[in-house]
């Protein structure tokens, strides 16, 4: 459900000094009218402040102070009270922090436009768009996982390439026995041998590898055993055929030497400075410069300027990853004669220790700095390890047992290729199953990649497709069309739009200000209407000032026409913008802040008579004193409202405004004016202000009588609607308007010029009622 | 009196628009041949295994191939 704001209560908060209250009855549209300077961004920066826990515009150092009012009396408590229709509603208090629920609902989501920062997504850089997008999307948390799957995808495929690499050394070990690496040539190999020292021949390759049989055909002897077991050392030697090549190292400095190369040094940089930001305690100044700023603020910077950077760095990561592999083979190599070594030492046989496996430690940090990486180093490096290798070959040799006889030796060579073989199917194995897992890996990267792409693609086209259409409407005949966001790069976002005929992206060259702070409007009514999950409403304060006559009427007829299954509040001091909506609208609610003091904040012109009825009648059935009590104000409401507007007669009073005129003394007055002014309407409306009169002494005199105690909810409500009544007399039926609304007091009328005072007062509806 | 604000157009209410990781996985497991039921269970609780997701995810696409 997404909830819509009800009402507002703000004190001692921004230009309040006191209290103030605006009621939103039951969630409705609303607009707030006032001149500059009379309060209404106040009215904004409450529901920002609520919903975010922030004002952005006093986030910069030194402003926050001014979220307390500095007239506001000291034992007043700087807060913001919010009601909602649902559970987002609550108060927060200065210094502390919203509720979490309003916070979570309101952060990340776009519910408040101002004109002040109307244009500022527009103007954003494409990786600035692209991080405004990805905060509100959460789109960072699902990059984080295609990057975890790209490196478990990686990891596999490097242990992929272990075993691949292994697998080589034991093809290479049976092609010592002149065998070709297939099940078919070494069973026939092991059967020839069988054959040639008179033991049983296997069936079948499974059998010939299979340990059980091996140990039946061939009991050994001690010396056969340690022949076997040196064997086994020299079969782990490095597979010097299987050395890499220098391409990967060619491509990775060919690479740096490209124009990626500066920005994969800043991209080097700010990673490092991204580390060691998220490794410190959260501070409030920068850890290298000292400047005041939030560790989270700066750590969002850095991560956008990474986002930037992020084409570079894809190009870069394509030559880095064959260059990573390259350096995996070598030190699988540099692992394997070290364990060769060992393995001999058990069989007391001394191998020289292996080359330095330094040339490659220093390649891989140059890798990981993103430096040129000298190729001779490595390449001296294999040569040594070839010789190693060469020499620790001669030296096994030298040390395996000699056999007895010549047919000893035929066995040994047949327990040897049996063994050889044994160890190029279990190689074998494990490659087709990091083979499997690296395939599997690939596929889910991919397809997570593609539905993350296609996700986004989604979203840009159901954006897009709105402003596209909102754009339109607000510049019909004009020759402009496909307002649209479209990918740039990998990590960026510009806004298009097509201007006889053309693309132009970014759309500056061709819009004026008003044309681009129309889109600003589209984009962010479209991602509102798109991306507020739980929050119904949207604020738009003061977003039409550089809007011509006729667009500020087309961006009254969108919001009426388009927005009606949103609670808009809607904040102008555009008199033209104002009465538009009140023309186009139906259902709307209308305050006006007529001005505003240093002692007093801002001063609503309002009556409530239509909201206190509502309210009235909303509380008949559980509270009739209260509704009562309601109905009494809304009367009191109405008939200050008649007075203030056709001026109305009143007793003076020393000391005592007119606002604070009590029903006894005005309801004269309203007799008065209808007598002069009307006694068409006076003769109708005699007996029902006779029964009025009745209802402030019965029903509505709940303090002096408590009478309302007795009153029946019948009783109660015949009463809310002859004030109801009451009030339908002097608002035209046509336009919803009062009668005063425009003219002077020889003639007054409604907006629409229906009905008028003196002598046209809308009395139809009200015969019918009574 | 004034009318009561119109009810939620179910066409604007668009939670896709919203997909967290989770739910992209999933569109992106479903396109992945060979996969059973129990398979894709694993993947999902491999990747919300933070902070281990990466050695979980390698653990959990080995055991798919038995490795």
């Amino acid at each position: 459900m997404r909830e819509r704001v009800t009402s507002i209560e703000v004190t001692a908060f921004r230009g309040v000094p006191g209290s103030l209250q605006l009621d939103f009855a039951r969630g409705r549209s609303t607009m707030l009218f006032g001149e500059n300077g009379t309060g209404k961004s106040t009215i904004a920066d409450a529901l920002e402040w609520y919903f975010t826990g922030r004002l952005d515009f006093l986030s910069h150092e030194g402003r926050k102070h001014a979220i307390r009012n500095l007239g506001a009396k000291g034992s007043l408590t700087t807060k913001v009270v919010i009601v909602t229709d649902g559970r987002l509603g609550g108060e927060v208090q200065h210094p502390d922090s919203p509720p979490q629920a309003a916070i979570e609902a309101g952060q990340n989501t776009p519910f408040l436009l101002r004109g002040r920062t109307l244009a500022d997504f527009v103007d954003k850089r494409k990786a600035e768009k692209w991080k405004y997008l990805s905060d509100l999307l959460g789109l960072r948390a699902v990059d984080q996982l295609r990057l975890d799957l790209q490196t478990a995808m990686n990891d596999l495929k490097k242990a992929l390439m272990a075993t691949q690499q292994e697998l080589r050394q034991r093809e290479s070990m049976l092609t010592q026995f002149e065998v070709a690496p297939t099940e078919v040539d070494v069973l026939k190999a092991i059967r020839t041998r069988c054959a040639a020292v008179d033991f049983p021949t296997p069936e079948t390759f499974q059998a010939a590898v299979s340990p059980t049989w091996a140990k039946q055909m061939y009991p050994g002897s001690e010396s056969s055993e340690t022949a076997h077991r040196v064997a086994a050392v020299r079969a782990s030697l490095p597979a010097l055929q299987a050395t890499p090549n220098r391409a990967p190292i060619d491509r990775w400095n060919a690479a740096l030497d490209t124009s990626d190369a500066s920005s994969q040094l800043r991209l080097s940089l700010y990673s490092t400075a991204q580390e060691y930001v998220e490794s410190i305690s959260p501070t409030d100044t920068c850890p290298l410069c000292g400047q005041g700023i939030k560790s989270d603020e700066l750590a969002d910077r850095i991560r956008l300027v990474i986002g930037g950077l992020a084409d570079a760095a894809k190009r870069i990561q394509s030559a880095q990853e064959p260059a990573a592999m390259t350096f995996e083979v070598l030190k699988q190599m540099a692992g394997a004669a070290r364990a060769a070594v060992s393995q001999a030492a058990g069989l007391s046989i001394v191998l020289e220790a292996p080359p330095s496996g330094t040339p490659i430690e220093e390649a891989e940090e140059r890798l990981r700095r993103h430096s040129q990486i000298a190729w001779p180093p490595l390449s001296a490096y294999i040569q040594e390890l070839e010789v190693w290798t060469a020499g620790a070959i001669l030296i096994l040799d030298a040390a395996a047992p000699v056999p007895a006889s010549e047919r000893d030796r035929s066995i040994l060579d047949l327990g040897l290729l049996i063994s050889a073989a044994r160890e190029w199917t279990r190689a074998r194995s494990e490659e087709t199953r990091a083979k499997a897992a690296a395939d599997i890996a690939t596929a889910v990267f991919t397809e997570y990649q593609e539905a993350q792409a296609k996700h986004l693609e989604r979203i840009l086209e159901r954006i897009s497709s709105r402003v596209g259409y909102l754009y339109t409407k607000l510049h019909p005949n004009e020759r402009l069309s496909e307002a649209k966001i479209v990918r740039s790069a990998d990590k960026g976002l510009e806004l298009s739009i097509n201007f006889h005929g053309t693309d132009q992206s970014p759309p500056h060259g061709v819009l004026s200000e008003s044309h681009l702070n129309s889109l600003a409007i589209a984009l962010f009514l479209a991602m509102a209407e798109a991306f507020n999950s739980e929050l119904g409403f949207i604020v738009l304060d003061d977003v039409v000032n550089s809007f011509d006559a006729d667009h500020r009427g087309q961006l009254a007829q969108v919001l009426v026409e388009d927005f009606a299954n949103r609670q808009l509040l809607v904040f102008t001091h555009d008199a033209l913008f104002y009465d538009r909506i009140r023309r186009y609208s139906s259902g709307w609610g209308f305050l006006e802040l007529t001005s505003w003091s240093y002692a007093e904040g801002p001063r609503l012109a309002l009556y409530e008579t239509s909201a206190l009825l509502a309210k009235a009648e909303a509380s008949l059935s559980d509270d009739r004193i209260g509704a009562a009590q309601k109905g009494r104000r809304a009367l009191e409401e109405l008939l200050q409202e008649v007075c203030e507007g056709l001026g109305g007669r009143v007793a003076f009073r020393r000391g005592v405004k007119n606002d604070r005129r009590e029903i006894g003394e005005l309801i004269p007055a309203v007799r008065s004016l209808l007598k002069s002014g009307d006694s068409a309407a006076y003769k109708v409306t005699g007996e029902l202000l006779t029964g009025i009169e009745a209802d402030v002494a019965t029903v509505f005199n709940v303090e002096a009588h408590a009478s309302a105690t007795s009153a029946s909810g019948a009783e109660i409500s015949t009463a809310l609607r002859r004030v109801s009544a009451l009030e339908g007399v002097w608002t035209c039926s046509s336009c919803n308007t009062r009668v005063w609304h425009s003219g002077s007091s020889d003639s007054w009328q409604c907006r629409c010029g229906a009905h008028g005072f003196p002598g046209r007062l809308d009395i139809g509806i009200f015969t019918d009622t009574l | 009196m004034t009318d009561p604000p119109p009810s939620e157009s179910p066409a604007a209410a668009d939670d896709l628009l919203r997909l967290g990781p989770s739910e992209v996985l999933e569109i992106a497991l479903l396109r992945v041949p060979g996969l059973s039921t129990s398979h894709i269970a694993n993947l999902h609780a491999a990747a919300v295994d933070l902070p281990h997701r990466v050695g979980a995810l390698k653990k959990a696409m080995s055991d798919i191939t038995g490795a």
